[in-house]
C-alpha cells in the first residue's frame, strides 16, 4: 500500500466456546493470503474486496468482506463436541454434568485409604437419543473396565457397587480415593455381533492413570493432594481417542464450565492432530505462575518440546522445574518431560530410568527415541519395555495392547506349571505375544505378533551386516525389546518352522541372520 | 549397515502402463531441461483386499505428464519414475519403490540435484498425525503393516542431504488404525543426517479423516479424480499462479487448500489440506513454478432479471457498468481474483471468485 492510498482497519474475532484455538485467515482480493493467526487479527488494509476463513475442529466457515470503512468482523465459533461435560460444548447435557459434578466430589467405591490423591472416571454417550440408538440393551458403560494397580493387580471392576450409573441416559461415574501412584485403565475389548458388525470390534486396551501429589514445601495450593479425572465418550463402545484427562485439586472435584478445562481440551485436540499452538493467554497464565490446572501445565510443556518453537525457552524451562515441585519428580510424566526437553534442546539425555509408562504418548515415545542410544533410560525387564511395542498411537494419551489380567494369567501359569522350562519361556514370550498353551501355539502366536512379523520382513530385506539399533530405529522400539524378541523368536524357531502358516522371511537363510545379530 | 545395492534392470520410467504417452518439447528441440530434477509417481488403484479406486492412476499420469512437459516440469523423462498398480497384480511391492528411490539417489549422487517430487495416490491411513501409511496392493488385515512410511521415507529424503527441494504429496486417507507399523524404507547409508533439504509436504486431508475421489469434469471429460490431486494439478497448470505469472509456495499451498475444500464442499464432504514446510530458507515467496502467463477468464454473465449493474474488481476498481434487461449478458475478461457484482436498484449482491483455471466460465445473476 503506497502513502496516498486510504487505509481501513479490519479487525475479525472468533467469538465463542474454544476461540483461542479458531483459526483465522484472511484473503486479499487476489487470492493471496495475507494474515493468519488464532483468535483475532487486527489489520490496516486498502480498500478492496477480501476473504476470511475460520476454521476450527474441522468446520470451516467463510466470509466475504468489501472493506470500505473501519471494519470488525465477529464470527461466531461452530458448535464443538468434547467428552468433557461443560456447558458450552455442544455434547454436554444437565443430566451429565450434574452426576460429573456430584460423583467427583462423592466416592463411590471405599477403601482404608484418606490420605492421598483420587481418580474420578466419567463414561457417557453424545447424549441420550445416542444411548438409546447405539446400546438398546442398556448395557453399562464399565462393562469390561477394570483398575489396576501399580502391580497390575485388579483392585476394581468398573461395576455393580463399584460404579453409579444411569443406563438410561447413557452415563457411568467411578471414583476412589487412592495412594499416589500409577494406576492402570484396563478394557479387555469387545467383539460386536453381525448385526453391528466385526468393524466396531475394539481390541483390549490398558491407560496408565497417575495419581499425583505435589511437593510439601510449594505453599498456597488448594490442596497437595490431586484427583485424576477421565472423561470419556461411547459409541457403540469407548471412542478412547474422545479421552479427556484432567487433574483438579483432589477436594474441588469436577467444576462444569472452568475456563481451564476448555483451554485443556482446546490443546490437547491440537496436539492430537499435530498442531502445536499454545494460546497467548495459557502463556501469560505459566508467566503469572498460576497453577490452578496442572494439566495445561504438562500439556503445554509436552506442546512445547514437540514444537520447533523457540520463543519461550526460559519460560519453559521453568515450567518443566515447576511441574516436578507441583506433580512429583519421580512421577513417569515429569521424568518424560526431562527426555522430552533434553531432545529438544540438544542436550545429553538425564540420568533418568523409568520402568513404568507415563500418561503421555509423546513422553514414552520420547522415551523410546532416547533408549535408542541410552538403552538404561528403560529399566530391564519392566512394563514400560513389555509395552513399548504394542502401543496405540491414536490419541495423546499412552494406550498399549495388554497382557491379560491376572485372574486370567493365573490359571494359565497352573496349566504350564508341569514343564518348569518352558513355563519359564511362556512366561518371557507371553509379555510379547500374549498366553500360549504348547510351544507350537506360542509359534503360531509369535508370528501373528506385528513386531515379529515386521522384524521377519526388514530382516529379508536388510543386508547381512543389520544392526540391533538399526532395527530398533525402524520399528521405533527399544534395542533391548529387539534383542529380546530374536532371542524368542530362535528359542521357538523349531516350534515354527513345521508351522502352515509360516511366513516366506521364516527360512533358515533369516534365521541365520537373526543369530548373527543376536 | 549398509543397504542391498538396489539397481532397476530396466528403469520404470519407460513404462508409461496406462498413461497417454508424454514427451518433452524441450528434449526434442535440444534445449534445456531440468536434468537436476527428479520425481517418483506412485498410482495404486488396485488392492487384494481393500476397495478398488478409480482415481489414484489417473492422478498420477497427469502428475507424471505435467512433470515431463516443458511448460511443466520440464523433467528428463527417464529421471521420472511411474509406478502404478495393475489389475490382478501385487505390484508395486515396497522394493519396487525402493529401487526406484535408490535409482535416484545414485543419480543424484553423480552430480548435483536440485529437486526431487514424491507423490503417492492410493488407499492409506493415519498412524498418527505425523506417520501416514501408503498401502501397498498387498495390504489387508493380515498383512497389516504393508504400508509405506510417510514419515520414515520423507526424513530419509530430507536426511540424505541430497536435493534441495523435497515435494512429498499424498493424495490418500488418514482414517486412523490402531497398533499399526508402516514400514520404513530399506535404503539407508551412512551419510549422517542433515537438515539442508527444505520438504513442502502436502497431506489430502487432516488426521483422522478421509481424502475423498469422485467423478469430475476436466475439460470436458468426465474423470474419476482425488480432489486434492485435481487442485495439485490445477495450482501447477496455473491456477496457482500469482499476478507475476508465478507460483510461489505460498500461492501453491493456498490454492490446493482452498480448490480441495471446495471440490470436497461441493459433494457434501469435508477435507482440509493438511501442509507442512521443513527446512524453509527460501522463504513462502520462494517461486516453485514460472509460468510466465498471467491467470485471467473471460467471464459470460447471464442476467435473469433487468438492473442497474456494476461490476467491480478486486480493488474496487469499476469493471463495468449498466442498465441491463432480463435476458442479457456481458462478456467481460476477468483477472484472478474476487469480483463482485452488485444491482443497484434492488442493492442485490454477488461475489465472484476467478481462479483463472477456466478459459471461459459462464455466471448468471
Amino acid at each position: 500500500m503506497n502513502s496516498s492510498t486510504p487505509g481501513f482497519k479490519l479487525s475479525v474475532t472468533a467469538v465463542g466456546v474454544m476461540s483461542d484455538f479458531a483459526h483465522i485467515t484472511v484473503y486479499n482480493g487476489v487470492l493471496e493470503d495475507i494474515a493468519r493467526g488464532y483468535e483475532q487479527l487486527n489489520l490496516t488494509l486498502p480498500p478492496g474486496l477480501y476473504s476470511i476463513t475460520l476454521k476450527l475442529d474441522g468446520n470451516i466457515i467463510k466470509e466475504h468482506v468489501r472493506l470500505t470503512e473501519d471494519t470488525h468482523y465477529e464470527i461466531p465459533t461452530p458448535p464443538v463436541y468434547s467428552s468433557l461435560v461443560a456447558d458450552r460444548f455442544e455434547s454436554s447435557h444437565e443430566y451429565y454434568i450434574h452426576n460429573a459434578e456430584r460423583y467427583s466430589r462423592e466416592t463411590t467405591v471405599q477403601i482404608d485409604t484418606t490420605e492421598g490423591g483420587a481418580i474420578f472416571l466419567f463414561f457417557r454417550y453424545t447424549d441420550i437419543d445416542k444411548r438409546k440408538e447405539l446400546n438398546t440393551g442398556q448395557h453399562s458403560l464399565g462393562e469390561g473396565f477394570s483398575l489396576l494397580d501399580a502391580n497390575r493387580k485388579v483392585l476394581f471392576q468398573l461395576q455393580g457397587n463399584n460404579i453409579s450409573e444411569d443406563t438410561d441416559t447413557g452415563w457411568m461415574a467411578f471414583h476412589a480415593a487412592l495412594p499416589v501412584g500409577i494406576y492402570y485403565l484396563h478394557y479387555s475389548g469387545h467383539q460386536f455381533g453381525e448385526d453391528i458388525g466385526s468393524d466396531h470390534d475394539l481390541p483390549p486396551r490398558e491407560i496408565p492413570l497417575q495419581v499425583f501429589k505435589s511437593s510439601d514445601k510449594l505453599q498456597g495450593l488448594p490442596d497437595k493432594y490431586w484427583q485424576t479425572q477421565v472423561f470419556l465418550t461411547f459409541g457403540y463402545g469407548p471412542i478412547f481417542p474422545s479421552m479427556s484427562i484432567f487433574i483438579a485439586p483432589r477436594k474441588q472435584g469436577f467444576i462444569n464450565n472452568d475456563e481451564n478445562n476448555y483451554r485443556i481440551d482446546g490443546l490437547r485436540h491440537k496436539f492430537h492432530n499435530g498442531v502445536f499452538i499454545l494460546p497467548e493467554k495459557v502463556l501469560l497464565e505459566f508467566e503469572q505462575g498460576q497453577w490452578a490446572a496442572p494439566m495445561k501445565g504438562l500439556l503445554a510443556a509436552y506442546v512445547y518440546f514437540s514444537s520447533p518453537e523457540t520463543n519461550n525457552e526460559l519460560l519453559f524451562k521453568n515450567v518443566t522445574q515447576d511441574l516436578r515441585d507441583l506433580l512429583g519428580a519421580d512421577t513417569p510424566d515429569v521424568k518424560a518431560l526431562q527426555v522430552l526437553a533434553a531432545q529438544y534442546y540438544h542436550e545429553q539425555v538425564p540420568g533418568v530410568t523409568l520402568n513404568q509408562p507415563c500418561m503421555f504418548l509423546a513422553g514414552v515415545r520420547a522415551v523410546i527415541r532416547a533408549s535408542i542410544k541410552h538403552p538404561e533410560v528403560i529399566e530391564d525387564d519392566s512394563l514400560l519395555e513389555d509395552i513399548a511395542d504394542k502401543l496405540y498411537c491414536d490419541m495423546v494419551w499412552t494406550s498399549y495392547i495388554p497382557a491379560p489380567l491376572p485372574e486370567i494369567h493365573a490359571q494359565t501359569e497352573t496349566t504350564a506349571s508341569g514343564d518348569s522350562l518352558t513355563s519359564t519361556i511362556y512366561n518371557a514370550v507371553e509379555k510379547i505375544i500374549g498366553n500360549g498353551s504348547s510351544p507350537e501355539e506360542i509359534g503360531e502366536r509369535l508370528l501373528k505378533s506385528q513386531t515379529v512379523s515386521t522384524l521377519l520382513y526388514y530382516i529379508e530385506k536388510l543386508d547381512d551386516d543389520v544392526d540391533i539399533n538399526d532395527l530398533a530405529n525402524k520399528l521405533q522400539i527399544p534395542p533391548n525389546v529387539v534383542r529380546k524378541t530374536i532371542n524368542h523368536i530362535l528359542k521357538f524357531s523349531d516350534s515354527i518352522k513345521d508351522t502352515e502358516s509360516k511366513p516366506d522371511q521364516f527360512n533358515s537363510s533369516n534365521i541365520n541372520k537373526l543369530k548373527s545379530i543376536q | 549397515m549398509s543397504p542391498k545395492t538396489l539397481i532397476s534392470e530396466a528403469p520404470p520410467t519407460m513404462a508409461t502402463g496406462p498413461c497417454e504417452e508424454a514427451t518433452n518439447e524441450n528434449l526434442a528441440k535440444g534445449l534445456a531441461v531440468n536434468e537436476e530434477d527428479y520425481a517418483i509417481i506412485v498410482g495404486v488403484s488396485h488392492y487384494s483386499s481393500l476397495a478398488p479406486l478409480e482415481g489414484p492412476i489417473t492422478d498420477a499420469c497427469r502428475f507424471r505428464n505435467w512433470l515431463i512437459k516443458a511448460d511443466g516440469g520440464n523433467l528428463h523423462p527417464q529421471h521420472v519414475f511411474f509406478i502404478p498398480s495393475a489389475p490382478g497384480s501385487n505390484a508395486p511391492d515396497q522394493l519396487a519403490i525402493d529401487k526406484a528411490l535408490s535409482d535416484i539417489i545414485q543419480m543424484a549422487e553423480t552430480k548435483p540435484a536440485r529437486r526431487l517430487y514424491f507423490y503417492f495416490s492410493g488407499h492409506g491411513f493415519g498412524a498418527n498425525w505425523e506417520v501416514n501409511g501408503m498401502c501397498l496392493p498387498i495390504w489387508s488385515p493380515s498383512f497389516y503393516n504393508a504400508a509405506l512410511s510417510s514419515k520414515a521415507y520423507l526424513d530419509l529424503l530430507i536426511e540424505k542431504d541430497l536435493f534441495k527441494e523435497v515435494y512429498f504429496f499424498l493424495d490418500c486417507c488418514r482414517d486412523r488404525k490402531i497398533n499399526t507399523k508402516p514400514l520404513h524404507s530399506m535404503l539407508g547409508g551412512p551419510r549422517p543426517g542433515g537438515a539442508n533439504t527444505m520438504a513442502v509436504v502436502m497431506y489430502a486431508s487432516e488426521y483422522e479423516n478421509p481424502a475423498w475421489e469422485g467423478m469430475m469434469n476436466s475439460n470436458g471429460n468426465l474423470l474419476v479424480h482425488g480432489y486434492f490431486s485435481r487442485a495439485l494439478l490445477e495450482a501447477l497448470n496455473g491456477g496457482a499462479v500469482n499476478t507475476n505469472g508465478d507460483i510461489t509456495i505460498t500461492s501453491f499451498l493456498d490454492y490446493v487448500r482452498e480448490k480441495t475444500e471446495t471440490y470436497a464442499k461441493e459433494r457434501n464432504h469435508t477435507q482440509t489440506v493438511r501442509s507442512d514446510i521443513r527446512n524453509n530458507s527460501y522463504g513462502l515467496d520462494y517461486v516453485i513454478h514460472k509460468t510466465g502467463r498471467t491467470p485471467g477468464t473471460v467471464l459470460t454473465i447471464q442476467f435473469k432479471t433487468a438492473g442497474d449493474i456494476s461490476l467491480e474488481g478486486p480493488d474496487l476498481s469499476n469493471i463495468k457498468s449498466g442498465i441491463v434487461q432480463a435476458g442479457d449478458s456481458w462478456l467481460v475478461p476477468l483477472g484472478k481474483g474476487y469480483h463482485q457484482i452488485t444491482d443497484k436498484i434492488s442493492r442485490r449482491s454477488s461475489f465472484i471468485t476467478i481462479d483463472g483455471t477456466l478459459k471461459t466460465m459462464t455466471y448468471e445473476f
